[in-house]
């Protein structure tokens, strides 16, 4: 009898059988691609790094020579001024876009004068190929700028974008200038879920516009916030700017190099025998990058105002 | 007191938000600029051009859209030959990306999330913290692998394959949709249980229509970003030249088809046709569904 009611409690219900097949069709799908395009890839990836290629595709072990190349080869040079303009691009990017696009997104928030038409202009790039933008900013500072500054000033200015010292500061500047967008949007729409009280209560309290801000709206955000930051530190070195649609594969200035361009230079020049070096390269980012995102999540944690309330992000 | 606290609060708002409007205002029309270029340098003739880089065309060429539909053309080489390809050949091209690749992108990510958000089994803690851990942690930079790996798996350069194989359902879309998927009452799918409804009713007939506009806005996105990149033929499909491409290939070929720039500009304002109207179309829908929230469960 004991054995019956044993049995019949080790046997899945009907119900749970049915939960467990609809949640094995429902997980395949995804799961099987999680597998190949992320573990067995990133599995290749490693190997790949310790192994040779020939032209024709097969492989050899090769050892750490790939990573010797990596600091010691003809592209050390290249690798390292890559590794450094995306760091600034990064810190320039987070010193100048960050407060910009909370003052933005507070501004919409707000409902002010044309709110409902920037949510609209700021999208418009995202419409609109990347192609063209590239093509129009490159035309502007080419032909229009320096045009302009003759005219106006009667200043010479030399071609920004081709020059190797000026090269880099155009890039920041152009994903400066497209670098608000949806960013934005999600900022002021972060805003929109606070609590109506929460932000009355401090008007009764006498804050004024930028305590407001500051005191109220960036703690009650700062989930978004910090998912920003995290991901935005994850992914510092896979930032390309528009390198290619500026000078195609082999015409960009050498101090303008980012590593996500010379990622991409590597798998799209066609030579096999380069891949592993892309690969070992990809692992000494990745050794940099996980401390990096996971000091930063750290740190986030310590400072996010909300900690006591809500505990720490995961 | 009272009075002089809030006299301030109202003169700084006034500061604060005159001078974010004004910043707002020269940067939204600088946005704004690609596309005015666009649409007047398509309508302009080679002299106009040359002549005036920004200015209104002095005489409005239409035949720039109707010249463009002939002499844009492509080749490419697939299995050893040359195929070339015309405006349409690549609309086709595009229209099928766009459609099927964002909807198994969204397919993937969506019944993933759902499961994760709404179920208890074994799994679901591990796959939330995988989710975290690909965000958080990425392995940077493997593009030279990737492509080895789709040769491998014979996606490279298969329209098909690379279409339903869209990759990795975690990011952050799944955050969104677990967020999304998690706020929905349970009570809804009880109710369902109740009435003798099964696992699939619940989710085709209660999640799904609840869902609809996050959805939408998640594949409209996803079609207006695949419609107007060229890089995925660049990269992974050479033979399988999309309009964005095409057009992007074309810009440094038009010489030899005796195109100029005006009529490749006309190229590029009709594949921003269907981005635009799909966005006004939706619009609200779209900016109102992009949230993200913390990375904790």
């Amino acid at each position: 009898m004991e054995k019956t009611a044993e049995r019949k409690k080790l046997k899945p219900s009907k119900k749970q059988v049915t939960k467990t097949i609809f949640l094995t069709c429902m997980l395949i799908y995804p799961l099987a691609q999680f597998l190949i395009f992320y573990v067995y890839l990133n599995f290749n990836n490693i190997i790949m790094a310790f192994q040779g290629m020939r032209p024709d595709g097969s492989t050899y072990w090769n050892a750490f020579e790939n990573f010797k190349f990596v600091f010691h080869g003809v592209d050390s040079t290249l690798i390292n001024i890559s590794f450094w303009n995306n760091l600034k691009m990064f810190a320039l990017t987070l010193v100048i876009g960050m407060p910009l696009n909370l003052l933005f997104g507070y501004y919409l928030y707000k409902k002010k004068f044309g709110s409902s038409i920037i949510r609209v202009v700021y999208m418009l790039p995202n419409m609109v190929s990347g192609v063209v933008i590239t093509l129009l900013f490159m035309k502007f500072m080419e032909i229009g700028f320096p045009q302009m500054m003759q005219e106006l000033f009667g200043i010479q200015i030399p071609n920004l974008i081709r020059n190797n010292n000026s090269a880099f500061g155009v890039q920041v500047f152009y994903t400066l200038w497209l670098g608000f967008s949806t960013s934005i949007i999600i900022y002021s729409n972060a805003m929109f879920s606070i609590d109506e009280g929460v932000i009355e209560a401090g008007k009764i309290d006498g804050t004024t516009t930028l305590q407001e801000l500051f005191r109220i709206v960036v703690p009650l955000i700062f989930p978004t916030i910090s998912t920003y930051m995290i991901t935005g530190v994850a992914s510092i070195f896979t930032v390309a700017g528009s390198l290619y649609l500026f000078y195609g594969l082999n015409d960009v200035p050498q101090k303008t190099y980012m590593m996500g361009f010379y990622l991409f230079k590597i798998a799209m020049a066609g030579d096999l025998t380069a891949y592993p070096v892309g690969a070992a390269v990809s692992i000494l980012i990745t050794i940099v990058t996980v401390p990096l995102t996971l000091g930063v999540r750290w740190l986030l944690n310590r400072v996010d105002p909300m900690r006591d309330v809500y505990g720490d992000i995961a | 007191m009272k009075q002089h606290v809030k006299k301030k609060r109202i003169k700084e708002a006034k500061a604060l938000f005159i001078v974010v409007g004004i910043i707002f205002l020269i940067h939204g029309l600088s946005l704004l600029l690609p596309f005015v270029w666009m649409i007047m340098t398509s309508f302009k003739g080679r002299l106009d051009y040359a002549d005036s880089f920004l200015g209104l065309p002095t005489t409005w060429r239409f035949e720039n859209y109707t010249s463009i539909f002939e002499i844009l053309k492509v080749e490419v080489i697939r299995n050893g030959q040359f195929y070339e390809y015309n405006i349409f050949g690549m609309l086709g091209n595009s229209l099928i990306l766009a459609v099927f690749k964002s909807f198994f992108s969204l397919l993937s990510v969506v019944l993933c999330a759902y499961c994760v958000a709404k179920y208890d089994f074994k799994l679901r803690k591990l796959l939330f913290n995988i989710n975290i851990f690909v965000m958080v942690i990425p392995i940077v930079g493997s593009l030279a692998t990737t492509l080895t790996v789709y040769r491998q798996f014979g996606i490279y350069n298969n329209f098909l394959m690379y279409i339903i194989f869209p990759g990795s359902p975690f990011g952050f879309n799944f955050l969104l949709l677990y967020g999304a998927f998690k706020a929905i009452p349970n009570s809804y799918s009880e109710a369902v249980f109740i009435d003798g409804g099964g696992h699939l009713t619940v989710f085709l007939r209660v999640i799904i229509p609840v869902m609809l506009p996050t959805l939408s806005a998640l594949y409209i996105l996803s079609f207006i970003g695949l419609w107007n990149d060229y890089s995925a033929s660049l990269i992974y499909l050479p033979s399988v030249p999309t309009l964005a491409y095409g057009l992007y290939l074309f810009q440094y070929d038009s010489a030899k088809y005796g195109a100029s720039l005006p009529e490749v500009l006309a190229g590029f304002a009709i594949c921003s046709i269907p981005s635009v109207v799909l966005f006004c179309s939706f619009q609200k829908v779209i900016t109102q569904s992009l949230t993200v929230g913390g990375l904790k469960e």
